[in-house]
């Protein structure tokens, strides 16, 4: 059974609990003005309005319908109980009026949402009606408010019950529609936002280009600042926009394994540092196949190195060299800068725990820092090979 | 990015940015429909047949009344409120504050002249109609506005039939029962009526709230989370708007220091997203984006091992933490708070699981601790715990003020589908099929 379905069948019970629980406590108190029944009648009546009660408890709480049957079949009983009786006092049928309207009719409302339920509830409501019926024809008391009472009481919980059962069907269908739409929404986002993460070397552009401007670009020159922002605008407008890149910053959307991918990528990575006035040689192999999340981390850390020499070396010249065996690619970044001490420089200060050896590990790879004061820094940067 | 300057934020109005707002919206519309229309339509059919059945009391008791008008100046009079409030509602095309209260004041009419009609006649009988059918009237009325007004109007006319009633009692002793009856049914309805509607949509912002998480269970291990997803789209955007305006000279190089402290803020919001937060999972996003998990759960999870876990234990998982915390219809078995822990099996402690050499290191066994406080473990709606089953094997621990679930969840070698990551990050290859 759905989970819907059991809240529904929850609610409609809840319903029935306080119709009924009120029913039979009103009948209860009727019974109890003087003069309501004569004294066996009464500890019948007193008896039968307990058990009701009790049964109503555990159908509400358990939902057996057996006990539903149960609240019908007790209310039967009374009604046959005080209605037989010679003498019919106006509190005795108000009692009456009370069981057969309410606490009886409490149980219309889950019964009638089951399987068959609308056939359950009327024959239920005609017994109770006919058993009525038989008692006014037994002692000759007029019973027509208690006759009224109990069909105007079956029939208003069985709408009640039925028409809940239908603003829940709805519900649920509109729940679902929303749902497969929310997924559909989540799936589209979340697609962009990799797309966003995936074009990880376009961000660490954006990002160095943004840590200069907060700067107020210490040492670029203002033209060259200006371009670059507006290369940067550029690509990251083309990302937003989705339009196909072309051939030159294709690299820096990752794509899937051109030949001379490991190439493009790092010629934009020089141009970009050329411009901001350090000049990166470049030794070694351009051919090399790698993982996409392990290139973008290589390339990435690469880039936070040479930012590093950009700013601290105080030179304006760096090489990278790129060597691999069969298990291993590794990138060297040297320069012949100030250097400085490796253990007396906290690596968190420079951003190098997380944007170069964070990003490594994250693939597998490690990097180690190589200087001294005077005699420049070598940074070895180490990925795995697939 | 709460000190983003106001300018850039008003330059953010590009509907992709809107996305989760939306489903958000038509989820409330399902929410605020009110209790739906369709348990208006039930509501008033079930009003109109209570008001006939009133009326056929009146045509039985008619014949009793001494010579005059009978009980019928009373039923004129609600049925002239009842036209003037159709009417009214037609004309303003809804229902302003002061013509709802005017109709509800005007409800005293009915009630004054039937009790004038019926008073001390409860000996003979004869019993007020029109009054108690007001109880009937109000049940369509509480489906469109406050639902605390009818009942409190219908407690009202409840009070005036018990006052006849105390009047009476003197001539008509235990007669005068049927009066009381009749208060409490004039009252019944509209109670009735009330608790449906909220225990509706009760029910519907609950099922709501869930089916919009439960999207959260199909997506891949290491998922960006919608959230993060617009945080994402609005600094690149952001950074694209400064960029441009330095590269098009409207800002002076160099900048200023608002504009610096600008380009710091979206550089280290970037890095944030971008670096950071890589291994959050469906669980913290669910937790995050639902009403009722938010702010209830924590998440302990920081290495993301939740992210492997399959569909189906994913979807037993969440429903247990809604089902913990999502049910204010019992405000006693509310938890204090529900604290959720992954961790990594020893996997030398089970004995027959046979550990693949396998390079990746994927997990095999997920350990999930569900610590609740608050509540006993007792007093939590059953089915939780046939959700919990779904999740692995698992075992309840009570404790001082609470308990504590422990699930020890396999983890299937399917969960490496196609284009799902590692737990490390790396993309895991593209099985060829066929």
């Amino acid at each position: 059974m759905k989970r819907i379905h059991k809240e529904r069948d929850r609610l409609l019970r809840r319903l029935t609990r306080i119709t009924g629980l009120a029913g039979a406590t009103g009948a209860f108190l009727c019974l109890l003005v003087p003069g309501a029944a004569t004294a066996p009648e009464f500890a019948i009546a007193m008896a039968l309005s307990v058990v009701v009660a009790g049964l109503l408890f555990v159908h509400t709480t358990r939902g057996s319908v057996a006990a539903a049957l149960g609240v019908v079949a007790a209310s039967v009983a009374l009604v046959l109980t005080l209605g037989a009786a010679p003498v019919l006092d106006p509190a005795t049928a108000t009692a009456l009026a009370v069981t057969g309207g309410v606490t009886s009719a409490s149980v219309a409302a889950p019964l009638v949402v089951r399987r068959r339920g609308v056939l359950l509830v009327i024959v239920l409501a005609a017994i109770l009606v006919a058993s009525i019926a038989a008692a006014a024809v037994m002692s000759h008391h007029s019973m027509t408010e208690v006759l009224l009472t109990t069909v105007v009481g079956w029939t208003v919980l069985g709408v009640l019950g039925a028409w809940l059962d239908n603003g829940v069907l709805i519900a649920e269908a509109r729940i679902g529609e929303v749902g497969r739409a929310h997924e559909a929404e989540r799936i589209a986002s979340e697609l962009e936002a990799q797309q966003r993460q995936d074009a990880r070397v376009l961000h660490d552009t954006v990002l160095a280009t943004l840590s200069l401007l907060a700067h107020s670009g210490v040492g670029v020159s203002a033209n060259a600042l200006r371009d670059q922002a507006g290369d940067d605008a550029r690509l990251l407008r083309q990302l937003r926009l989705g339009v196909p890149l072309d051939n030159g910053s294709n690299a820096i959307f990752s794509p899937g394994s051109d030949d001379d991918l490991l190439s493009t990528t790092f010629e934009s990575v020089r141009q970009r540092f050329v411009r901001m006035g350090l000049d990166v040689s470049w030794h070694g192999a351009g051919q090399l196949v790698l993982p996409r999340e392990t290139l973008d981390a290589l390339v990435g850390a690469l880039g936070e190195c040479l930012e590093n020499v950009r700013r601290h070396s105080g030179v304006t010249e760096a090489d990278v060299t790129i060597t691999d065996d069969e298990h291993t690619v590794r990138a060297m970044v040297t320069d012949a800068g100030d250097g400085f001490e490796p253990d007396a420089v906290d690596p968190a200060r420079l951003g190098y725990a997380e944007s170069v050896v964070g990003r490594l590990n994250a693939v597998g790879g490690r990097a180690r820092v190589f200087s001294s004061p005077g005699s420049g820094t070598t940074v070895m940067l180490e990925v795995p090979k697939p | 990015m709460s000190t983003r300057s106001p300018k850039i934020a008003t330059t953010i109005g590009e509907h992709s940015f809107l996305r989760p707002a939306r489903s958000a919206t038509a989820a409330s519309n399902i929410r605020s429909s009110h209790g739906g229309r369709r348990l208006a339509i039930g509501a008033t059919i079930a009003a109109g047949l209570l008001v006939l059945g009133h009326l056929a009391r009146a045509v039985l008791m008619a014949p009793y009344f001494p010579p005059g008008l009978g009980p019928w100046p009373g039923w004129l009079a609600l049925l002239a409120v009842v036209a003037v409030g159709c009417i009214g509602w037609q004309v303003f095309r809804g229902m302003p504050d002061w013509f709802y209260v005017l109709l509800l004041a005007g409800l005293i009419a009915p009630v004054w002249l039937d009790l004038q009609a019926t008073s001390g006649l409860a000996a003979i009988g004869v019993t007020p109609t029109a009054a108690p059918a007001i109880g009937a009237v109000l049940m369509p009325v509480s489906t469109i506005r406050s639902r605390t007004l009818p009942i409190a109007v219908a407690c009202g006319v409840a009070v005036a039939l018990l006052a006849d009633a105390v009047m009476q009692v003197g001539t008509a002793g235990s007669a005068v029962v049927p009066l009381l009856a009749l208060a409490g049914g004039a009252v019944l309805p509209v109670v009735l009526t009330v608790a449906m509607l909220s225990g509706f949509s009760r029910l519907v912002r609950h099922e709501a709230d869930l089916s919009l998480v439960q999207s959260t269970v199909g997506t891949a291990r290491s998922a960006v989370g919608m959230r993060a997803s617009e945080e994402l789209a609005k600094l690149d955007f952001d950074a694209e708007t400064l960029l441009e305006d330095v590269a098009a000279g409207r800002i002076g190089l160099p900048l200023s220091d608002d504009d610096a402290a600008r380009a710091g803020e979206l550089a280290a919001g970037l890095r944030v997203r971008l670096i950071e937060g890589r291994n959050d999972t469906w669980l913290k996003h669910a937790v995050a984006e639902s009403q009722y998990l938010s702010g209830r759960v924590q998440v302990d999870d920081p290495t993301g091992l939740a992210g492997p876990l399959s569909a189906a234990q994913r979807e037993g998982l969440l429903l247990a933490l809604w089902l913990l915390v999502a049910d204010p219809a019992k405000p006693s078995a509310v938890p204090a708070s529900v604290i959720v822990g992954c961790r990594e099996l020893d996997e030398a402690g089970l004995d027959d699981v046979e550990v693949d050499a396998d390079d990746l290191h994927v997990a095999t066994s997920v350990g999930i601790t569900i610590e609740v406080d608050g509540v006993i473990h007792r007093r939590v709606d059953p089915a939780t715990w046939d959700a919990v089953a779904n999740v692995g094997v698992h075992q309840v621990v009570s404790a001082a003020s609470g308990f504590r679930i422990e699930i020890t969840c396999r983890i299937e070698p399917e969960a490496l589908a196609p284009g799902q990551r590692h737990p490390a990050g790396r993309p895991i290859e593209e099985k060829s099929h066929g």
